[in-house]
């Protein structure tokens, strides 16, 4: 069982006083009290486990170089998320430049099956993930930060340097391919039960 | 499927939000050891620095101190002769009591025997003394011959037409001596030469009145007839009857003559002394002197480079005849009455003395390099001064309370690593801000330490200040504004650069980001050496009491 942050505010700024003092074991119990929050959002940002753990990596780097410049007004796990979020992001935008969209969207657009009367509340952790990871980069940064990030369009396209309508069918195009292949789980779960 | 997709991002938000999940233990140990890299690559000083902290705090404050007195020390032992004697010499062309003239000796002796051959002298000197005598004789010495007998006044002798002060500093002293006791002889007709009784005091002269006045010239050139009179009054003896009295008025002799001035045009003065008691009450008798020009001098009074030379000096110098040929020389005239001491001057260069100021300014804070931060800005001061004269009364600036000071400051200000690009609670910052003004600059060395958190902050400082005077401050200032009196214990030796040892503390109450109040106190502490002598003269102690609004325009 992961141990939750459940640290009072005031021993927490105590913590984190200390870890800025560069004291290890400071900063080892900050690492173990956040990573496990941090590390599935590395991981929904990245295209592998070893991708996940390079940006959680880089993320906790930075987060302890940078930490002076918290202030103690908001949320600890709060500013340490956005540090994480920003590092994915700057490794998938690298990877966006190179990854073909086309062939995609037709895809989608031949597909047209889809069982509303479905449930899928009982796809776990790791499904989803895989889903997530299949999407193109793009798709998967506006994905993420609008449904997991709660950031609105104008945000999105401020951010990725894109445009609102651009975010806007990104977003659309990514539900439209995770909505296909929740589709083909169902479709071959029904399968197997049948048989 | 018409696009109805927001039920997959709950699907996916309900699925995923809340996990947890620990990366492998590589992770951490990766970290470990970039962040391991990042300090060693920090530079060997500062890295030391922050691992010993509480080391260096106390080194700090050691060295700053032995630093200072290390300075002090060396500023006492390098100031030079050459620096006090300019300070003088200037005092001395500026001050308004000029001088009183000393003959040479060569010159005094020569009208000692001028003065032996005068027919008058000669009718003096053979004429009999007769101390109960009613009859009061008055003299009148002068070149041209005139003279005049009162009566009640036995022996008026003038041994020098010229006279210094009769003081122990007279130079021809000896040989005005050696005059007046030939002419004693002659005097009182004893073919032995009586010793001068130099040092045996009597009462009745103890208490001879004596005068001197300083009058300038009338005339632009002085033509004949300037005259300059003097009254010199004083109790021969307070508790002598009318009888003793008048015996010992008629022994009595005056001294009197017009010093010639010194200059470097030759004597300007050709005097005429004539003496007149004055029908005053016989315990205190009044001689008048009158001294009159008589011939024109070489050069115009306008021309005289010499501001002594622009007035002359008549004095009265009681000496007491006595029937038996001893002649008492009041060696040291009665000094005139003390003038009423003036209040003490305000000197700029009180910097020490308690002030109220005004100050408003703007100061930049650019931070570079991480680890320093460079201050400039322009500070308006308004400082109102006042200084507590000898008997504790204060006193205000004579030329205005209020004096207007622009300062401009700049400096750089090392800021503890750990603690970022501000100093956060519980930092010490080393900072030196050279103020500079057309006056002065001063370099002020502290170490700050903050402490206190959130609203309520606290600092402490220590540290010097060392302030030199530039030379538009020294020059305008000693014409004006020297302090001759009042010297006492508490008073400094300025000079041209001088130490001050700080110690502060303060209160920052924070409204909000921007807007803070500050209360601050600092004792400075004079470190240079105490001398009475020199002319700039300023308060050791200096104890000021800060409060203001600080406003951050750009965080």
């Amino acid at each position: 069982m992961i141990e939750a942050l459940h640290y009072d505010k005031e021993n927490l700024e105590l913590l984190v006083k200390k870890a800025i003092s560069n004291d290890r074991v400071a900063q080892n119990k900050l690492y173990e009290l956040l990573a496990a929050r941090m590390f599935p959002v590395c991981l929904r940002y990245s295209k592998s486990r070893e991708e996940a753990e390079e940006i959680l990596q880089e993320s906790f780097i930075k987060m302890f170089t940078h930490l002076k410049q918290y202030r103690n007004d908001g949320s600890f796990e709060g500013w340490v998320r956005k540090i994480v979020v920003n590092t994915a992001l700057q490794k998938l935008r690298e990877k966006a430049r190179s990854y073909p969209i086309v062939n995609i969207i037709e895809e989608i657009s031949e597909q047209t099956s889809v069982s509303e009367n479905n449930t899928y509340s009982n796809i776990g952790f790791k499904v989803l993930l895989e889903l997530i990871q299949k999407l193109p980069p793009t798709y998967q940064m506006v994905f993420n930060l609008y449904v997991f990030e709660g950031l609105k369009h104008k945000e999105i396209a401020k951010l990725l340097n894109i445009s609102e309508g651009t975010s806007k069918s990104n977003l659309y195009d990514a539900r439209m391919i995770l909505q296909k292949e929740i589709s083909k789980l169902d479709r071959s779960s029904s399968k197997s039960t049948k048989l | 499927m018409s696009g109805d997709t927001h039920h997959i991002d709950e699907l996916f938000r309900n699925g995923m939000e809340g996990h947890s999940e620990m990366p492998s233990p590589l992770v951490w140990d990766k970290i470990e050891k970039a962040l391991d890299k990042k300090d060693d690559s920090k530079r060997p000083f500062i890295l030391f620095f922050t691992q010993y902290k509480k080391i260096w705090m106390v080194l700090g404050v050691a060295v700053l101190c032995i630093g200072l007195l290390t300075m002090g020390v060396c500023y006492v032992n390098s100031y030079t002769e050459k620096d006090i004697n300019t300070l003088n010499e200037k005092a001395v062309a500026e001050t308004k009591q000029p001088r009183p003239a000393v003959e040479s000796p060569e010159s005094s002796v020569a009208k000692a025997q001028t003065l032996k051959t005068n027919p008058v002298i000669t009718e003096l000197t053979n004429k009999k003394h007769n101390h109960n005598s009613n009859k009061s004789e008055k003299l009148i010495l002068n070149n041209i011959g005139k003279k005049e007998i009162q009566k009640n006044l036995s022996v008026a002798t003038q041994l020098n037409q010229s006279t210094a002060h009769l003081s122990s500093n007279v130079p021809n002293k000896q040989r005005l001596n050696d005059t007046v006791n030939n002419h004693s002889d002659k005097l009182a007709g004893n073919s032995k030469k009586q010793p001068v009784n130099r040092n045996s005091s009597n009462e009745a002269v103890a208490n001879l009145p004596y005068a001197s006045k300083s009058v300038p010239f009338k005339n632009k050139t002085d033509v004949a007839g300037s005259q300059a009179i003097i009254q010199s009054a004083g109790n021969i003896n307070h508790n002598a009857s009318a009888v003793q009295v008048a015996e010992e008025q008629t022994k009595l002799a005056f001294l009197a003559g017009v010093n010639a001035n010194q200059h470097d045009l030759g004597p300007i003065v050709k005097s005429i002394v004539s003496f007149k008691p004055l029908p005053n009450s016989v315990k205190t008798p009044t001689i008048q002197a009158t001294a009159t020009t008589v011939q024109p001098t070489q050069a115009p009074i306008s021309d005289r480079k010499n501001v002594d030379n622009k007035r002359f000096h008549i004095t009265v110098t009681p000496i007491a005849l006595y029937q038996d040929g001893n002649i008492k020389i009041q060696e040291k005239p009665i000094p005139p009455p003390t003038p009423p001491q003036p209040p003490i001057l305000w000197n700029p260069t009180y910097l020490a003395a308690t002030t109220y100021t005004y100050n408003a300014g703007l100061l930049t804070d650019i931070h570079f390099k991480k680890r320093f931060s460079f201050q400039t800005g322009l500070t308006l001061s308004t400082q109102y001064f006042m200084v507590n004269s000898a008997d504790g009364v204060a006193v205000e600036r004579p030329d205005g309370s209020i004096k207007y000071t622009i300062s401009y400051d700049i400096g750089i200000v090392y800021l503890d690593p750990k603690f970022g690009t501000k100093p956060a609670i519980g930092t010490i910052e080393p900072i030196g801000n050279i103020k500079t003004s057309l006056k002065y600059v001063q370099i002020p060395m502290l170490l700050n330490w903050h402490f206190g958190n959130g609203k309520l902050q606290g600092f402490m400082s220590i540290g010097g200040n060392y302030t030199m005077l530039t030379r538009i401050s020294l020059n305008s200032d000693i014409a004006q504004e020297r302090v001759k009196q009042n010297i006492t214990d508490k008073e400094v030796d300025l000079r041209f650069n001088y130490l001050n040892a700080i110690a502060g503390l303060g209160l920052k109450w924070n409204f909000n980001k921007r807007l803070a109040f500050v209360l601050s106190s600092q004792y400075h502490q004079s470190i240079t050496p105490f001398l009475k002598t020199d002319l700039i003269k300023a308060y050791p102690n200096n104890l000021t009491v800060q409060s203001g609004i600080q406003v951050g325009l750009f965080k």
